[in-house]
């Protein structure tokens, strides 16, 4: 199906009505941003995928594929999609497991001179006190009354509860909660899983990072977002745990069931959805924004954690080392928004499954710090390799409805990658550049493997190029903790 | 016998001996598990899953869990066998290594498990990858040759 892709600009790719074989004919086209290297390096499966949302009811002007695509179960990850509120469906499959798996970007006044002879000890002290991988626990153990409150208020009860401040909640996609959560319609099973798990990293590709600011693009927008080269930071990447894991998979049951009685056509069976107007579909989106809030207040709850091992580290309060949450971006979600499509404004169920939100400057949910500049938008790069803050853009809004890629983007399987690479072999050779790995175990590592992902920065160049977001800082790796 | 029939034997040998194998997928983790009857595919897919989360060969079968699921045909029992014991290892804070199916009855196309799943408080030390959740995607129950094969997709 590659063959059929045809270059329409600047690092944007498009694949016609009409491109896909089988019985459900494509609705819309699929367009994919990347340049030559990286269109080159998709997967014909990626590519199928990305068409075979491209059949469902009320999908509206394009599917889009970013350059962090790959191939998944389902819904290629790197993949965005917007239905009509009418016509079109909510699916459980397209937003994923882990329901607002994102990142969060914390900045501090330490130069690298400062932090470099503690590095050591700072990410030692960060992976005990931040519970990371499969079998860790959580010092926080939510009541039942808490998650209520967690579900609804999401970063905001963290806050209450005293981990951070106020003004953190400011500096949040969503303010740090969604409205419109309802935990009734959050099974049992969810709550029961989501209580232990409060304040967690998790595992596999989540991660917990100390970074250098090593150079910056647009000095007027990185004033804007307080980045100062040479300055340390701290990346966080991890999401909804087990409870918006359970979530997905009592919306995927519910769902497949919807497919069914109204009759819903589907290219792949992961894809269960429901009409955006039926109990299904909304019982879903309510749910779904409860593991979203949970996400918030995991992510608000590390930061705490974060700011108290720096404090311990370098004996000072972490006001005085100016660690101010920048932005915390969601990856794996799905938001009513409002687009302008030929010229008419409609409001859209978007769906961003390892993409991320780039709205521009001006656009009311853009923080009012950072309107003049665009919206921070937090991309990461694989282990030991560079991550970059960029800006959204209103070549966002008009083409991609307001999203641009979310990480390096996986080019080999996890199988692959343990069959190919040595954990410890990997640690020593990131440690020989400066760069400490402390992960719960060497397969954790070698799953992965810096090799085992895109180039980041032929990634970023083609958000870049394209202008679906523009480059501010690129940030280097000083200290990994792995789940 | 020639190379070719003997590599071909050997291949077949060794996918009916083997309890459960990996295949390729670029992000998440794919496996094909196998049983002579259906509790024993079960019992496999489930030790397939765990092989993943934990280190499964170390972990000893200390507690015993019961697990009971029922469904509208044998796939979605899989499905829901699979889903219930990775939420109740996540509720209960166990890693498990020992799956027994004791029962799967069908009445009327009403699909019920009765089974065990043994093992023992999850640790850090004896963690794995993590497993978010069971896909539908390419989810099946096939028969080859007198064998029952799983397809499992499973998020990580």
């Amino acid at each position: 199906m590659k063959d059929k892709l045809k270059k329409i600009g600047k690092n944007r790719w498009e694949l016609p009505v009409g491109s896909r074989s089988g019985d459900l004919n494509m609705h819309v086209p699929a367009r994919l941003i990347g340049t030559d290297k990286i269109v080159d390096l998709a997967e014909e499966a990626a590519i199928e995928q990305l068409t075979n949302v491209t059949t469902l009811p009320g999908i509206v002007k394009h599917a889009v594929g970013m350059p962090d695509i790959h191939w998944g179960y389902g819904l290629p990850m790197g993949a965005v999609s917007a239905f009509d509120e009418e016509e079109g469906i909510i699916s459980a499959g397209m937003t994923g497991f882990d329901i607002n798996c994102g990142i969060r970007l914390i900045k501090t006044n330490l130069a690298v001179d400062e932090a470099a002879p503690k590095m050591k000890e700072l990410i030692t002290t960060l992976f005990k006190n931040v519970p990371s991988g499969v079998g860790s626990k959580s010092k926080l153990r939510l009541t039942p009354s808490q998650l209520e409150d967690v579900m609804t208020q999401g970063a905001g009860w963290a806050v209450e509860a005293g981990f951070g401040e106020k003004n953190d909640l400011e500096h949040l996609e969503e303010g740090g909660a969604m409205a419109g959560a309802n935990p009734d319609k959050v099974s049992n099973d969810a709550k029961r899983r989501g209580m232990p798990q409060a304040g967690t990293l998790g595992g596999g590709n989540h991660f917990l990072e100390v970074q250098r600011v090593q150079q910056l693009y647009d000095q007027k927008t990185a004033d804007a977002y307080g980045l100062t080269e040479g300055k340390i930071a701290v990346m966080l990447h991890c999401g909804s745990r087990g409870f918006g894991h359970q979530i997905a998979t009592d919306y995927l049951r519910i769902l497949d069931k919807a497919v069914k009685k109204y009759g819903i056509n589907l290219p792949d069976r992961q894809l269960v959805c429901a009409p955006a107007t039926s109990t299904e579909g909304q019982d879903y989106f309510a749910a779904m924004k409860a593991g979203v809030n949970y996400a918030f207040a995991n992510r608000q709850v590390m930061t705490n954690r974060i700011r108290e091992t720096f404090e311990s580290v370098f004996k000072r309060s972490w006001q005085d080392m100016e660690m101010d949450v920048l932005y915390d971006v969601c990856h794996n979600i799905c938001k009513y928004e409002e687009h302008t499509v030929d010229g008419e404004k409609r409001n859209l169920y978007v769906h961003r499954k390892g993409a991320t939100r780039a709205f521009p400057p001006g656009h009311r949910d853009v923080p009012i710090a950072y309107r003049s500049v665009g919206q921070p938008v937090l991309i990461a790069g694989s282990m030991g390799t560079a991550s970059y803050v960029l800006a959204g853009t209103e070549q966002a809004m008009s083409e991609t409805f307001g999203s641009t890629c979310h990480g390096a983007g996986r080019a080999m399987s996890r199988k692959k990658a343990i069959n190919s690479y040595r954990g410890d072999d990997i640690k020593r050779a990131l440690e020989a550049e400066g760069k400490f790995v402390i992960a719960t175990s060497p397969k954790i590592i070698a799953e992965e493997a810096p090799s085992a992902y895109k180039d980041v920065d032929e990634v970023i160049e083609s958000v870049h190029g394209a202008g679906i977001s523009t480059k501010v800082a690129r940030m280097i790796p000083l200290a990994v903790a792995k789940g | 016998m020639s190379a070719f029939l003997a590599t071909v034997l050997t291949f077949e040998r060794t996918q009916i001996l083997m309890d459960y194998e990996f295949l390729e997928i670029t992000s998440d983790v794919m496996f094909q598990a196998y049983g002579e009857s259906e509790a024993a595919l079960f019992e496999n897919v489930g030790r397939a899953m765990f092989s993943v989360i934990c280190e499964i060969e170390s972990v000893q079968p200390e507690k015993e869990v019961q697990i009971t699921v029922s469904a509208e045909n044998l796939e979605e029992l899989l499905f829901e066998w699979l889903s219930r014991l990775l939420s109740e290892s996540e509720i209960i804070e166990m890693f498990f290594t020992e799956f027994h199916v004791d029962e799967i009855q069908n009445k009327d196309g009403d699909f019920t498990l009765r089974g065990r799943a043994l093992g023992e408080d999850s640790t850090v030390e004896k963690g794995g990858t993590l497993v978010k959740g069971v896909t539908y995607y390419n989810f099946k129950i096939e028969e080859k040759e007198g064998l029952l094969v799983a397809t499992v997709t499973l998020d990580i």
